[in-house]
């Protein structure tokens, strides 16, 4: 005889499946299948216009490894996510201490720092390209005003990379703000009182009571903005086109272009798949780091 | 139905079967055609036929794709229903997209196994036959209509020596000069190709019309609507003897490097680094809007300003030349998918859009002809401005290379000359461009 508790869990077990069913289902078919087939591909020469598919095993693989255009994508990638991660962090974490505490209008404040995240990114992108404009766009027209020359924002590949550096961290940082905020509130304060009797006050503060107890807030922040710096390819679509000279060349445009300009669907597939695991590695060692025994 | 003791047994095959209509409704066969990309472009308004069907012809729905315009899809919708009334049996749903998505969406929907019959096709002929896409046109095409055209309008449409599409129209490109600021500079202005500009003219013309405020040049001496992209720019290299691919097209390395290129792109390369006359960014609207003095645009885009601007005064100049006169030629050719199982419904529309409606879409879509029984008839062709057009068309001539590969030639191609024009040694660029076009001619 199943006793009453067992029941219970059971029934709780059966109504959780029950509700998750749609999604699961709907992620299954939408999105695993998909996935599935995709690496499918991958070992396919598969022209996009043909039904025609080739087998070829690892060869795209092998031709992804060699291919200098990959090779400098995937740099420019790497390059892109350290820089904006970092930058996305630091700006992030000092809004939220900005906005942490209560004053009357402080929803204005929050609000504004969220309206990039809720603005669509190809919005956004095509009016960084008008602002970034070497001759006509405002971001110039200020420094000039100053006395300062202008930047060629777009035009020098020293510098284009960083623009869309700025433009992804604008974009995202409100975000990240929201959910370091969530745990900065989180932090109970009696913590901060026992640490000021300690004489802990400031940046010491800061230091050794906010930032480990914020470790798992951040690396929700820096897995997501990982995975969302990976992404990289609506910017470089508007603005860029993967130059000048390459410099902002990443690889989600790269397989882009692959698929749907150059026809190679087999390729862009093993591209991704790669792109894929890259990530996966990525956030295993950003879990690592920032794994946390401190608890509250 | 509802058991008290396992109530969550129904609501759990209730779940199962709402979901898997959802599912099935998610994955059904569309019945309805896909809409356009643009809400307020929809398909051209089927006219009733007037008389029964033909003879001996069932009904056939014909998809026909096109890119989206409004001037020429106003144009294209009269001569489907004329189409439609002379051919009753055959309805056409006309279909357009932007150009940035055209191939977006062409190539998707061959992926997917769902194309239109008839569609617009361009230099991307290659791209799509050598995929086997397209339907080879040779057995419909005579010799009398073949020959009709003028030579260059077939060169976009062949791949391999068959014949994969059919040309709509021609397009070619002219420098479009602000006439008030030539006037002001005191240029004169030629009106023939024997007296075009030579590139140390046209320099010093573009130079003299280049206005700066401290380091902000405020009107820019010469500015391109298709900027830094090949249809534009090798022109420049086809007038100095350089070349982009070997003939074969096999290989871009002793082309696309060749002494005659480097020298065509380093000059083309100092308009923009040290002459500092066009600027590497595009201005939007630059030249209506006072921006740019000289433009060089495609002769398409005469009716946008005429049309939107008609107070703003311009002056329609040959393109500069100098060994040879080069420009660029093309347009849209009508190819039939492969896959159609309406051929000779396909064929009879492609051939009233190219052939019989030829006139008529030229007159109004404001494209230049292609056939040469129109271009000897129609007196306006010899007139200023579209003189200056015709003459490059049946003089200057050039194609962009027919290649498989054309969308990475386009980019790499793309890159290379923007490098250039921000500074990057030509023959270095070059060289690492011609390698990387090697690599992928060779695949």
């Amino acid at each position: 005889m199943i006793s009453h508790r067992a029941r219970l869990k059971r029934e709780e077990y059966q109504a959780a499946f029950i509700l998750l069913l749609p999604a699961a289902i709907g992620l299954i078919v939408f999105s695993f299948v998909p996935i599935l087939q995709a690496f499918q591909v991958s070992f396919y020469d598969a022209p996009l216009l043909s039904p025609q598919r080739t087998f070829i095993g690892l060869e795209n693989y092998a031709t992804a490894i060699g291919d200098p255009v990959f090779i400098h994508a995937l740099i420019n990638t790497l390059v892109y996510s350290v820089e904006t991660v970092i930058l996305q962090i630091v700006v992030a974490l000092g809004l939220a201490l900005l906005v942490r505490n209560y004053f009357p209008g402080i929803g204005i404040f929050r609000s504004a720092y969220f309206l990039p995240v809720m603005t669509s990114l190809v919005v956004v992108s095509t009016v960084w390209k008008i602002l970034y404009h070497t001759d006509n766009g405002l971001i110039n027209s200020i420094l000039r005003t100053a006395s300062l020359p202008p930047v060629h924002w777009l035009t020098s590949p020293d510098i284009a990379l960083w623009s869309m550096v700025i433009v992804g961290v604008w974009k995202e940082v409100g975000f990240s703000m929201l959910v370091l905020l969530g745990g900065l509130h989180g932090i109970p304060h009696d913590l901060y009182e026992a640490g000021a009797i300690d004489g802990a006050t400031g940046w010491s503060s800061f230091w050794h009571i906010t930032l480990p107890l914020l470790r798992r807030a951040m690396l929700f922040v820096v897995v997501l903005s990982t995975i969302n710096a990976f992404k990289l390819f609506t910017p470089i679509y508007v603005m860029t086109e993967g130059g000048p000279a390459d410099s902002t060349q990443a690889l989600v445009y790269y397989i882009y272009r692959s698929a749907f300009s150059y026809y190679k669907v087999g390729y862009a597939s093993a591209l991704s798949f790669i792109l894929l695991i890259m990530v996966v590695i990525l956030a295993a060692i950003q879990f690592r780091i920032f794994r946390t025994d401190v608890e509250y | 139905m509802f058991n008290r003791k396992n109530p969550n047994r129904v609501w759990f095959i209730l779940v199962v079967i709402l979901t898997l209509g959802l599912i099935a409704t998610a994955c059904a066969t569309p019945t309805a055609a896909p809409a356009p990309v643009n809400p307020q472009v929809t398909s051209a308004p089927a006219a009733a036929p007037t008389a029964a069907p033909a003879a001996g012809g069932a009904p056939v729905k014909l998809r026909f794709w096109m890119q989206q315009d409004n001037l020429l899809q106003a144009a294209m919708t009269d001569i489907i229903n004329a189409f439609q009334k002379d051919n009753p049996n055959i309805q056409v749903q006309l279909e357009a997209f932007p150009f940035a998505d055209y191939h977006n969406k062409l190539g998707t929907a061959f992926a997917g196994g769902d194309p239109p019959d008839v569609f617009w096709m361009d230099i991307r002929t290659a791209q799509y036959a050598q995929q086997g896409a397209l339907l080879q046109l040779d057995q419909y095409v005579t010799d009398e209509n073949r020959k009709d055209y003028l030579p260059a309008a077939w060169q976009d449409a062949i791949y391999q020596g068959k014949t994969y599409g059919v040309p709509m129209h021609e397009l070619t490109e002219a420098l479009y000069v602000n006439t008030q600021m030539a006037q002001d500079a005191g240029i004169t202005l030629p009106k023939t190709v024997e007296t075009a500009w030579t590139w140390q003219q046209f320099e010093d013309a573009a130079k003299k019309m280049t206005k700066r405020t401290g380091d902000q040049t405020t009107v820019w001496g010469f500015g391109v609507q298709r900027q830094l992209q090949d249809w534009s720019v090798q022109p420049i290299v086809y007038m100095h003897g350089g070349k982009i691919l070997t003939d074969d097209l096999k290989k871009a390395s002793g082309a696309l490097n060749s002494p005659a290129t480097v020298e065509a792109q380093t000059w083309y390369g100092s308009l923009f680094t040290q002459s500092k006359v066009t600027p590497v960014e595009v201005i939007p609207d630059g030249f209506q809007t006072g921006k740019y003095a000289i433009y060089q645009a495609p002769s398409s885009f005469r009716p946008v300003l005429d049309n939107n601007f008609p107070n703003f005064k311009y002056t329609v100049v040959p393109m500069f030349k100098d060994k040879t006169c080069s420009v660029m030629t093309g347009g849209w050719n009508v190819s039939i998918a492969a896959s159609t199982k309406n051929v000779k419904e396909a064929w009879t529309l492609t051939d009233y859009l190219t052939r019989v409606k030829h006139a008529d879409w030229v007159d109004k879509s404001g494209y230049l002809p292609a056939r040469k029984s129109l271009i000897d008839t129609a007196a306006k062709f010899k007139d200023y401005p579209w003189s200056v057009f015709m003459q490059e068309l049946q003089q200057c001539a050039a194609n962009r290379p027919p290649t498989s590969k054309y969308n990475f030639l386009f980019d790499t191609y793309k890159q290379a000359i923007t490098d250039i024009a921000t500074g990057k040694a030509p023959q270095a660029t070059l060289d690492a461009a011609a390698q990387k076009l090697d690599a992928e001619l060779a695949r």
